[in-house]
């Protein structure tokens, strides 16, 4: 059923252009982790687009498949356990779900999950459109001695019902059939199980509507009836008389009621669910504890949890990212390729160029081409692509919740809570891509402080790995490195949740079992993080190195520098620091890159080595991520982290100083 | 059963754990006013935190459904009526409830009621 006008579309993503090419839309929906991705992937094939919805870090991915001849289009929605968003991803996936010009709506649940997935099936059966229940996963149930009926299921609540196996394939076939019939008949189903005094509030409510709206007038008066503040002002700006009448009508309706009406609601759904599915799904046999369950839970207790932890990180982060990706893939890349071929190659290439100043441009000390894409394509690249594809690994195993459970004592005394660790963590990644992500964070104190932890004390893998190469032979100033950056993200996290004003959210999440990953999930996953960092950051990073030339061709560098000369020198640094401390504004890299060099032409001693090392990953964030501080969380603030960021950077490095030449070392 | 104790929990702790438990159950009795779901007047309320791993319960209400951490466990599906297994409490809550576990901290524990005389493992 399509609501009777349509005001104009202006949805994000594909739309049809013309009739002959109109496709019906599907959009995929269901509570994270029970397999909609892998569903998509099957119904779609090869036409995938990966987007982030408008001004949020939330993906959203489209795809184009064929079903009976017929174009469909179809979103992958983020998840969302009910159509009361309490997460930036659910807010994403409601808007999507109630999107116009959605044709059909599939509902994927885990089979064994029913009790838990129906109360959103039978919020999805009042939205007034075509519906198909996607019972996915029914190739656990016989280890879980659990046995359900999917015709009877689907008498009950009016509805296609298809059990499938999305990782094989099995029976998506038969759902396509079913999405097909849903959207041929057109027929929304029948809203379910109500009690009475709330359906004749909901009646009451949908009587004192007037506006145009993209659904069911029923679907608005029940989304008002809980409270929804999105409803709300949808219908303010849709009724003529400001929403006045149904407004009076909705604070009637919901007088007398101590728990809010959401809370109703959302008990007689599940009361109704359970009484559902307590009638579908038997167990019939016993229940085999899977080894993965028991390493599951391991994972989540202190012991073994946080020494395994650890060896993950040190694998992952020293060994997989560190070695292999900062030693072994960059060591190839930039000294056979870069150096001995392209940078060669392209020298001569620019050799005809008569104007050195024009010539630099390109292939000087800060070329474009001879530094900036070597950077970007020999240091940074690999180095970056095997950590996101380590991180994916986290990701697509079911990890990342137990990782986030085992540190949220911790994470609390610094004003955030165990969500928080997938933006830290993503940070060891690229710290602009991790201050964008922080937007998840649920209140603004928390956003705060993760991005000022971010801008401090967590180094950019392309950093980090510049930094483990120089340091890896010397373990004690490897020791204090971790020490003091490690000391400043406590500390600092610590006296930041005392000064900002606000409460921090509370930590809960869903544990999905432990998988083993999937090749073809964590290559998606990968893929789709670098493709964001190549076409976000590096152009950025391109841009520096046109600003780091025009400040060489103009004199503007030296004159800064000499600037930075005294400062270096209370540091106890010999002058050519202040350009790497430069060069690190300007790229974190680059200013790596620039110690690494100073390192082997020995101009730096242990101590200076380890003071510059300190004071440089202290220092201010780079280009990108400054501007991603900006435009994230307002200029005040990114000014105001900046401006401490190198205040305290340049402190911490002349105490550290004076400490350890004091002390004689 | 008079008072609504999920088990002895023997060891040391339980008695401490049980006087403070009473206060704070005394003192949120008298904030609510007129007691709701099952509990009757003058009887101590059980709530998650009172579970130790292993053991099984059915939700009575929560505390503060309005609040962020109301919301939160609708959200997750800790609704009344429904059974809860406690799995782990440190150093996060890990609960099984229907065949999914979740997983959140004290605050959330702390608003989760229970029906009184919930069995053991
Ligand atoms: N055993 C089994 N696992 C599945 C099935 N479908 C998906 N999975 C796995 O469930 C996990 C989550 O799948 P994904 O598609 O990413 O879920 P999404 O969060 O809903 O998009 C992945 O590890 C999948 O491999 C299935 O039918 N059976
Ligand atoms: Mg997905």
């Amino acid at each position: 059923m399509c609501p009777p006008s349509r005001p104009e579309g202006r949805a994000p993503g594909p739309t049809a252009t013309s009739p002959e090419e109109a496709a019906w839309r599907v959009a995929l929906v269901g509570a994270p982790n029970v397999g909609k991705s892998t569903l998509f992937h099957r119904l779609t094939g090869r036409y995938v687009t990966v987007s982030n919805y408008p001004r949020t870090s939330v993906e959203v991915t489209y795809g184009v498949g064929r079903l009976d001849g017929h174009v469909v289009r179809v979103v992958d929605t983020p998840g969302l356990y009910s159509l009361s968003p309490t997460t930036e991803e659910e807010r994403v996936s409601r808007r999507l779900v109630l999107e116009e010009g959605i044709d059909a709506l599939v509902h994927v649940v885990e089979a064994r999950c029913v009790a838990r997935s129906l109360p959103l099936t039978l919020e999805l059966m009042e939205l007034g459109k075509p519906l198909v229940l996607a019972l996915n996963m029914v190739d656990e149930l016989g280890r879980l001695g659990l046995e359900l009926r999917p015709d009877l299921l689907a008498g009950r609540l009016g509805l296609h019902v298809v059990p499938i196996v999305a990782v094989t394939g099995q029976g998506v076939e038969g759902l396509e059939r079913a999405i097909l019939g849903a959207i041929r008949a057109g027929e929304p189903p029948e809203p379910l199980g109500r009690r009475p005094d709330v359906a004749a509030a909901i009646e009451a409510l949908e009587g004192a509507l007037s506006g145009r709206y993209a659904m069911p007038r029923r679907a608005i008066a029940s989304f008002l009836l809980q409270g929804d503040e999105d409803t709300r002002a949808m219908v303010e700006a849709a009724e003529t008389d400001g929403g006045r009448r149904a407004l009076e009508a909705l604070r009637r309706a919901a007088a007398g009621t101590r728990d809010g009406t959401a809370y109703r609601s959302a008990v007689e759904r599940h009361e109704v669910a359970r009484s559902v599915a307590g009638d579908v799904l038997e167990a019939t046999g016993e229940r085999r504890v899977r080894v993965a369950e028991r390493l599951g839970r391991w994972l989540g207790r202190p012991l073994p949890g946080i020494p395994v932890l650890l060896v993950v990180l040190w694998l992952g982060l020293y060994e997989f990212v560190g070695h292999f990706g900062a030693g072994i893939l960059v060591d190839w890349l930039e000294r056979s390729l870069f150096l001995g071929h392209v940078n060669p190659f392209l020298e001569g290439l620019f050799r005809g160029i008569p104007w050195p100043w024009l010539r630099g441009l390109w292939v000087g000390d800060y070329g474009l081409l001879t530094l900036g894409l070597r950077y970007a394509i020999a240091i940074i690249l690999p180095i970056v692509a095997t950590f996101f594809l380590f991180f994916s690994v986290l990701e697509d195993s079911g990890y990342l919740p137990r990782l986030a459970l085992l540190v949220d004592r911790l994470f609390k005394r610094i004003g955030l809570n165990g969500q928080a660790v997938i933006p830290i963590v993503l940070g060891f990644a690229c710290d602009t891509m991790a201050t964008m992500v922080a937007r998840t964070l649920e209140t603004r104190r928390e956003r705060i402080l993760a991005t000022v932890l971010l801008a401090l004390a967590i180094p950019c893998s392309a950093q980090l790995g510049v930094i483990l190469a120089i340091l890896s032979g010397q373990p004690v100033a490897l020791g204090l490195w971790v020490a003091v950056l490690a000391g400043t993200f406590l500390l600092i996290g610590a006296v930041g949740a005392r000064v900002l004003p606000g409460r921090s959210a509370s930590f809960h999440m869903e544990l999905p079992p432990l998988r083993v990953p999937r090749a073809s999930n964590v290559v998606r996953k990968t893929a789709t993080r670098l493709h964001w960092y190549l076409l976000e950051v590096i152009p950025l990073f391109m841009l520096a190195s046109v600003l780091l030339w025009a400040g060489q061709v103009t004199g503007l560098l030296g004159r800064v520098l000499d600037l930075l000369h005294p400062v270096v020198g209370a540091l106890g640094l010999p002058r050519q620091t202040a350009s790497v401390f430069l060069l690190g504004f300007f790229r974190r890299d680059y200013g790596a890159a620039g110690l690494y060099e100073l390192q082997r032409t020995g101009a730096l001693d242990m101590v200076g080595l380890l003071v510059s090392a300190v004071t440089l990953t202290l220092f201010v964030p780079c280009v990108a991520q400054f501007l991603m501080m900006w435009k994230e969380r307002g200029p005040k603030i990114a000014a105001g982290i900046f401006a401490f960021a190198v205040t305290f950077a340049f402190g911490v490095g002349f105490v550290l100083n004076l400490t350890l030449r004091g002390i004689g070392l | 059963m008079e008072r609504g104790r999920v088990r002895a929990h023997g060891k040391g702790g339980g008695f401490l754990r049980r006087i403070l438990n009473g206060l704070g159950a005394g003192r949120r009795a008298g904030s609510t006013g007129p007691a709701s779901l099952g509990s009757a007047p003058g009887t101590a309320r059980v709530t998650l935190l009172d579970l130790e791993p292993g053991d099984r319960a059915t939700v009575a209400g929560l505390e503060e459904p309005r609040s962020p951490e109301g919301r939160a466990l609708a959200s997750l599906g800790v609704l009344p009526g429904v059974s809860v297994e406690v799995v782990q409490r440190y150093p996060a809550w890990i609960v099984r409830v229907d065949q999914a576990e979740i997983a959140f901290d004290d605050a959330l524990a702390a608003g989760v009621r229970l029906v009184p005389g919930a069995t053991a493992a």
